[in-house]
């Protein structure tokens, strides 16, 4: 189980998340909504524990640990796997380098091919958020962050994401997916939808909140 | 003797570029005519093979002795291959000897002024050796000077590939290997040249290495170093003079314990429509001392030159520097250079580490991913080897 209390987290000083508190349960499908720039990408990065974004205050635990003060190494070790909106190109490295276990190639549509490429070099967009998937996959994560796995791809792809939140679901893991597609929110039929905005939670509540608020997660 | 001794003597002081070497310091051991001890393993580390499968033909120089040049059957009439001395009686090959090279410094002066050992490589017009020419330079005295002269002539049409490997034994901490490599590509020909290094912490190394391209020849080396030095300088030239004839010079260099690496390349593109191309790839780790020099100078229309220099700092303590230089005498030249330091980027380390790699290992992933020989024009069974020298190397880092 996934508990942040009061969580306030900067970037370059700049403040980007203003008191969080969320729980997350084992196992239950969570989407994130809010506007560009609201926090929802600097959550999951400061859950990840990526240094850049800079716990002020507040506490992360996970299966009852604090993993506030912890690496982003602990944290995935501990179970936490993300997929990234914009992953790095690691030049020299390749996709088998880091996958060590190919099974889920098929779950995400990923080609042999893939394993010889240089992570994220010269991939389309699709095909970069199924190599994220595909990773995230294969590390049999508890919890699993997925920031934007529907953004700038094609419909094929759409088909291997509701594919890859099945797969974790069938693990039991705890899945966050940010999006801004409704029928993407629709598709998966989140346990719970979260409103992201000024870096607090402004919305929580069911799949029929749906109803009262666009894409953005606002009033409408 | 090509050269007046006088001149050559007076050429003894002189030293252009790199940390002046006393020659007196050392001795010039002859070597045995038999392998010593433990020279196989040494001489698997910078890629030589000798159980001969793998290989066209093989050169192996122990100290001053040529001591193994077999030439595989299947390349029987392909190639000949002889030590310098014995095709210097042989043949008239004045034309090819200090050509390549200039007859300028203290080295070279030295090599022809104590009887170098080395190899005469000739692939015969037309011929293609597919399976890799070795030799390797081993030095297994300590306290010794090795001293080499190699003439390599690919003939019109041929094209070959050769594996340099250059090593000391263990014993043989404290040396100095000079050596004169000239490589002439008749038309249309094409040749690799394959260098892999490992000396002793305590070697100093001056190649003076020279090519000469014919129209629509192309020249491709792969040079590798990975183990500490203590002190190699080289600057290879190589002159593009024939029409389309092109270059190509890559290196992996690993800058490890107080190593002193001063490497680099020149092309010449005389010929018109010539191509040049140098791309370095250096880790600068501990308290290594690298130096990239690459130049490309065009003296021909419609002639094309690229530099590419890329260094990763691992090390606070370690110093590097990159002079690269374009030179155009022609309106239609296109030279260009791409230059960077740096250090290992921190959004590339954390993302590996949130696929559950350790620090260490994911720098280790982006260092052996720096030092990538994909680009490397290399036979599979070579680049199998260098990667897993690479392997090798990152154990511990």
């Amino acid at each position: 189980m996934l508990k942040i209390e009061d969580l306030h987290v900067s970037v370059n000083g700049r403040k980007i998340i203003n008191g969080v508190n969320f729980t997350a349960e084992d196992g239950k499908v969570y989407v994130i909504l809010g506007k560009n720039g609201g926090g929802k990408t600097s959550l999951l990065m400061s859950i990840m524990g990526i240094p850049k974004y800079k716990i002020e205050s507040g506490k992360i635990l996970f299966n009852d640990t604090d993993i506030t003060n912890l690496g982003v190494y602990e944290r995935a070790k501990m179970g936490i796997a993300m997929a990234f909106q914009r992953p790095p190109v690691v030049n020299g490295v390749k996709l088998i380098d880091v996958v060590r276990n190919p099974m889920f190639s098929d779950v995400v549509g990923v080609p042999d091919s893939f394993f010889e490429r240089d992570l994220n070099s010269g991939l389309s967009g699709g095909e970069t958020k199924r190599s994220e998937l595909l990773q995230v996959l294969s590390m049999r994560p508890k919890l699993a962050l997925l920031d934007e796995p529907d953004s700038g791809v094609d419909i094929d792809s759409i088909k291997y994401i509701l594919n890859a939140i099945n797969e974790l679901r069938k693990m039991n893991a705890t899945v966050m997916v940010v999006t801004h597609n409704i029928g993407v929110v629709k598709s998966i039929s989140p346990d719970e939808i979260v409103v992201i905005g000024n870096g607090r939670i402004i919305r929580r509540g069911g799949v029929d909140i749906l109803n009262n608020i666009n894409f953005n997660g606002d009033d409408q | 003797m090509k050269f007046d001794r006088k001149y050559l003597e007076s050429l003894l002081s002189v030293n252009p570029i790199g940390n002046d070497i006393d020659f007196s310091t050392f001795e010039m051991p002859s070597g045995t005519n038999d392998l010593p001890a433990g020279a196989e393993d040494d001489m698997k580390k910078v890629g030589i093979d000798l159980s001969e499968n793998n290989r066209s033909a093989t050169f192996i120089q122990n100290n001053e002795a040529s001591l193994y040049k077999n030439i595989n059957k299947v390349f029987n009439g392909k190639l000949e291959r002889m030590p310098l001395q014995e095709a210097m009686k042989k043949y008239n090959i004045d034309r090819y000897y200090f050509n390549a090279v200039e007859m300028k410094d203290k080295f070279t002066a030295f090599s022809e002024l104590n009887n170098p050992g080395g190899y005469f490589l000739r692939v015969f017009a037309g011929e293609n050796v597919e399976i890799p020419i070795q030799a390797c330079f081993l030095i297994s005295t300590n306290n010794s000077i090795q001293n080499v002269h190699n003439i390599i002539i690919i003939e019109e049409g041929a094209s070959a590939q050769i594996i340099n490997g250059c090593t000391a034994q263990y014993k043989a901490k404290r040396t100095l290997h000079i050596g004169v490599t000239e490589i002439y590509l008749e038309k249309g020909s094409k040749f690799i040249y394959n260098m892999i290094h490992n000396w002793s912490s305590e070697s100093y190394v001056r190649p003076r290495t020279g090519v000469v391209l014919a129209d629509d020849a192309k020249f491709v080396s792969n040079y590798v170093t990975l183990y500490p030095i203590k002190d190699i300088q080289t600057f290879p030239t190589v002159r593009c003079d024939g029409a389309n004839s092109s270059a190509t010079l890559r290196s992996i260099v690993y800058g490890r314990a107080k190593s002193m690496l001063d490497l680099g390349g020149r092309i010449i593109l005389n010929g018109a429509g010539s191509r040049g191309e140098i791309i370095s790839h250096n880790v600068v780790a501990d308290e290594s001392n690298n130096i990239t020099r690459s130049e490309i100078i065009s003296n021909a229309p419609k002639t094309k030159g690229h530099i590419e220099c890329r260094a990763l700092m691992a090390s606070d303590n370690a110093k590097m520097k990159t002079i690269p230089v374009l030179e155009s005498s022609n309106k239609d030249a296109e030279l260009t250079h791409e230059a960077s330091i740096g250090k290992i980027d921190e959004e590339q380390l954390n993302y590996l580490m949130s696929r559950g790699i350790s620090e260490d290992d994911a720098v280790a992933l982006m260092v052996r991913g720096f030092l990538d020989v994909d680009e490397m024009e290399l036979t599979p069974y070579l680049k199998k080897s260098v990667k897993e020298l690479i392997d090798k190397t990152m154990e511990g880092f």
